[in-house]
């Protein structure tokens, strides 16, 4: 996958010190700088932690007060870090929530915890996570694709994997994988990643993304959302036949869907069967795709009602 | 259709009384404070030792004292996210509409809920939408019911469980219930044009026209503005497609050509969306439409060559 850099490279060289009204920038060079700092104070407090054990002894014959107080220091150190973590991990339902409510809010929230200096590395990638489904609902999609990629590159890499041909199997208990709740990120990522690339014409990104989301253990939410993917980079490439497969499999999965993407899902699965001539099949999803989409609706997808 | 399993059809739903009884029995209870301080106090406990005690043995007595608090959160934090997973798969199944495989794992999930009150909630919605889907509707209302006391009144998801009560009224044939419902909900709903809340309140009106004869108020509606209201339900706007069929059957005389073409064309996108026997099985007044041979569509995709080009 190519790099990517949203913002220009002269001033995405270093962290901004931007004051919290103004939006956060994001660079890949910036959440690296980020990520190694945090890391170097949470190792220097550990190995810092560890010498005390065992120079203690010693420090105590030579300096008697002093051991007290060193003692002391880390501990408060490591405990003012674990207060700063826990404080953000707290606000993060509340961003999570702000960026439907009120974007501005989620923004300023999002960049003031951002620059905050040393976080847990979990805690930031979730952060950047967060920032990348706002620039997502923001329809910034450039910067969506940058954040994703970058995040990904730096979280850690799936545990289990599922058979890549695999497709969603129905009645048969919990036909689904239970993800844990890393991989629930990374998917998220991906899924983003996906759509990201997709609106911007970038089928070759979409395809690896696509790749990567087929290795992951998915939830059934998560799952509808690489089929809807999946369908759309098929129609996009022109792969109109695999579009068809299982058709009978993703209308069931279409139905389970919110209106409008089923309504859209069925949209793309017309079209194919009309490029396909697949008449009877065509009229029929046609039919059903216009009594679940708007006009207006099926337009914002990119399938005028008029190219069935 | 699928066919059940052996054990499915031998399954018979709980009763309203079960559900309150579980739901009695088993209510959301937030852990003790002294259980969510105990790890603290352990921690003081074996500070305070380690400072007091010289005896050599007891000098490793807080090291243990905080790897057994250690393990004892692990296998705290361990069995919830077991219990988490069990019920995501209950949900899964739920929109899978494996209805009674969700709701058997739901019911048998809430025991052991009771402590972890956001996921106790869920798993009463789960039990609640089940029983609603397999027309158990007393006891779904003992459950939707339950859901509306724990939500917050200006909750959007209280109002969408007030609508979805109402119509379980309506198909208990409470009608007076269900009317006092639906007022009282009308003047919060308008303002939420093109949402689920509101398609799914105006679905609630039709059913309510349809259980009281109002038949003309049914076919009255603006066939445009009924289609646009109706599509946040997604499939389910089916049933109110089917509703509007029978009225215009109803309302004119039988051999009426306008009446019927019209009975037609809203039974025909009825069974697009959904199938014939869900229809019936969920509004048994449909059957009505059954010997009159409308014309159907099929709610499956029509057979096509996959692959070939």
């Amino acid at each position: 996958m190519t790099p990517y850099t949203s913002q220009p490279s002269a001033s995405s060289k270093r962290p901004r010190a931007a004051t919290s009204t103004r939006p956060y920038v994001f660079s890949p060079y910036t959440l690296h700088q980020q990520l190694l700092f945090d890391a170097t104070i949470r190792w220097s407090i550990v190995t810092a932690i560890i010498a005390y054990l065992v120079f203690s002894p010693v420090i105590d014959a030579n300096a008697p007060g002093w051991s007290t107080f060193l003692g002391f220091a880390l501990v408060g150190a490591w405990l003012a870090m674990s207060f700063a973590a826990s404080r953000v991990t707290h606000q993060i339902p509340h961003m999570t929530a702000l960026i439907d409510t009120d974007p501005a809010a989620a923004e300023r929230l999002l960049a003031a915890n951002l620059r905050r200096i040393p976080l847990s590395r979990s805690i930031r990638l979730i952060l950047y996570h967060r920032l990348a489904v706002l620039r997502h609902s923001q329809h910034r999609f450039p910067e969506t694709a940058a954040i994703c990629h970058a995040v990904l590159t730096h979280y850690p890499p799936a545990l289990t994997q599922r058979d890549p041909l695999s497709v969603p199997t129905f009645g048969s208990g919990p036909a689904l994988n239970a993800p844990g709740l890393g991989s629930h990120v990374r998917s998220h990522l991906l899924i983003m990643l996906v759509d990201a690339h997709l609106r911007g014409s970038d089928l070759l990104g979409a395809y690896l993304g696509l790749t990567e989301l087929h290795r992951l253990p998915l939830n059934l939410v998560d799952l509808i959302q690489r089929v809807v993917l999946q369908t759309r980079y098929e129609l996009a490439a022109g792969h109109d036949h695999a579009v068809l497969r299982d058709v009978k499999q993703k209308v069931n999965l279409a139905e389970i869907m919110p209106p409008a993407q089923c309504g859209a899902m069925h949209a793309m699965l017309a079209l194919a069967a009309k490029r396909t001539d697949h008449t009877t099949l065509a009229h029929w999803l046609q039919q059903r795709a216009q009594l679940l989409c708007s006009p207006q609706q099926l337009q914002a997808i990119g399938i005028p009602a008029t190219s069935f | 259709m699928r066919p059940l399993p052996e054990s499915d059809r031998s399954f018979s739903p709980p009763t309203a009384q079960q559900v309150r009884t579980i739901l009695d029995r088993y209510p959301p209870r937030p852990p003790s404070k002294l259980i969510a301080w105990l790890p603290i106090i352990a921690l003081a406990v074996a500070l305070y030792a380690a400072i007091m005690v010289t005896n050599n043995w007891a000098a490793i007595l807080p090291w243990l004292t905080v790897a057994a608090v250690f393990i004892a959160l692990g296998i705290q934090v361990y069995k919830a996210r077991n219990l988490e997973t069990q019920l995501t798969q209950a949900q899964e199944l739920a929109m899978l509409r494996e209805h009674i495989p969700a709701l058997r794992r739901a019911w048998r999930l809430l025991p052991s809920l009771a402590t972890l009150p956001p996921l106790h909630h869920r798993t009463v919605a789960i039990i609640a939408y089940c029983l609603d889907q397999i027309n158990a509707y007393d006891a779904a209302l003992v459950a939707y019911d339950y859901l509306s006391d724990q939500a917050s009144t200006h909750d959007p998801v209280s109002l969408q469980l007030r609508v979805q009560r109402a119509i379980l009224l309506l198909a208990t044939d409470r009608l007076t219930d269900a009317d006092d419902a639906l007022r009282q909900l009308r003047s919060r709903i308008e303002p939420l044009t093109h949402t689920s809340i509101a398609a799914s309140y105006h679905l609630a009106s039709l059913v309510q026209q349809v259980r009281t004869n109002h038949w003309q108020d049914v076919v009255d509606h603006d066939t445009a503005k009924l289609i646009d209201t109706m599509r946040p339900l997604g499939i389910d706007a089916g049933y109110a497609y089917a509703l509007i069929a029978l009225s215009h059957h109803m309302i004119g005389p039988p051999h009426d050509p306008a009446a019927q073409q019209n009975a037609s064309l809203w039974w025909s996108r009825a069974t697009l969306l959904l199938p014939i026997n869900k229809l019936v099985a969920r509004f048994d007044e449909l059957s009505l439409l059954l010997p009159n041979a409308h014309p159907v569509h099929t709610s499956t995709p029509p057979h096509h060559a996959e692959g070939t080009p």
